[in-house]
């Protein structure tokens, strides 16, 4: 799987209790407090079909299409990862919908979870129309890289970072080298923050930091959830300066010492 | 979030569509030629459209099978 499971269940969940994890690009996420109500509001229609699904042909059919097709991902997420809590469920979103509706004309408690998660939808949405709308942070952050960068330069960049990064690289805007933080983003570029980095991703910061000249930099654009694991690698070879730092994105700059 | 992924230009928001139609053909209509035809088509479509549509057609055709559908589990595998 590409992001921690428990990440990739509440992800799911909570899309369908109403409040989707809204990937970064597509702006600001929604508060935290809705996303944990959708999470529960959607565990508790999905055990509520569990329970529920003998009741009706049309909903045991529902219900066992939509398990085959999330234990299907799930299974299939072990061996590549293509599993992401706030974009898998969009396959079988509206069949969902369907399900729920249908269980709740036949079930006052399912109704009333499933007016809830009519609630929580209506809010994000609301939420998601007023959210303002310009260059995020990460975008930014990339137009000054590509104004202050040098061709000495190497950028590792995860995440939703990592693709904008390449396309300007690739199209001679950006003046420096740039890998994907952890390497296995490079030939699955998304938005979603992939679990732990593996010894393969810390050897090629290694020897990156090895490479770089005197007067070369190393850039990190990441989630800010990656800076414990940077923190060993550039820490003692040389020093680390935080450029920008948000919810979103933090932007280190490593020189040798 | 559909909205949000049609804007920006993922298959997503015609991956759910020819989902619930799939759905609906497979389960809820009947099974008439015409219906069968559909099947197939959109199967084939939602295929061309994003690699999880292999896990919507494979959990339709498996649910179809079970269900007493053959017609229309063997209509999604084209």
């Amino acid at each position: 799987m590409h992001e921690p499971a428990a990440d990739f269940a509440a992800g799911i969940l909570s899309s369908l209790g109403g409040a989707g994890r809204i990937p970064p690009p597509f702006g600001p996420p929604l508060p935290l407090a809705l996303v944990a109500v959708g999470g529960v509001v959607g565990l508790v229609l999905a055990s509520s079909l569990a329970r529920s699904w003998r009741v009706d042909p049309e909903l045991r059919r529902a219900s066992a299409f939509l398990v085959l097709f999330f234990g299907g991902v799930l299974f299939a997420s072990l061996a590549r990862p293509i599993g992401f809590g706030g974009r898998t469920e969009m396959a079988v979103l509206p069949v969902w919908l369907w399900t729920v509706a249908l269980a709740g004309e036949r079930s006052r408690f399912l109704r009333g979870a499933t007016w809830s998660a009519v609630a929580i939808a209506s809010v994000s949405t609301i939420l998601l129309v007023v959210a303002p709308r310009g260059p995020s942070v990460a975008e930014r952050t990339l137009e000054a890289l590509e104004r202050t960068g040098r061709p000495g330069d190497v950028l590792f960049a995860g995440a939703s970072f990592y693709l904008p990064a390449r396309l300007a690289a690739d199209r001679g805007r950006l003046p420096m080298s740039v890998h994907a933080f952890p390497l296995e983003q490079a030939s699955h570029p998304g938005w979603t923050v992939s679990r732990r980095s593996r010894p393969e991703d810390d050897a090629a910061v290694r020897r990156a930091l090895d490479r770089t000249g005197s007067t070369g930099r190393v850039f990190f654009e990441v989630p800010p959830s990656y800076r414990k694991e940077l923190r060993p690698l550039v820490a003692p070879r040389g020093v680390t300066r935080r450029i920008v730092e948000s919810p979103e994105v933090i932007l280190l700059v490593w020189s040798p010492k | 979030m559909l909205l949000l992924y049609s804007a920006e230009a993922r298959a997503y928001a015609l991956l759910s569509l020819t989902g619930v139609l799939l759905f609906l053909l497979a389960f809820v209509l009947p099974e008439r030629p015409r219906n069968l035809a559909a099947i197939a088509l959109l199967s084939a479509v939602s295929l061309y459209l994003h690699y999880l549509a292999l896990f919507v057609v494979a959990a339709l055709t498996t649910v179809a099978a079970a269900e007493k559908r053959p017609r229309s589990a063997l209509a999604a595998l084209g």
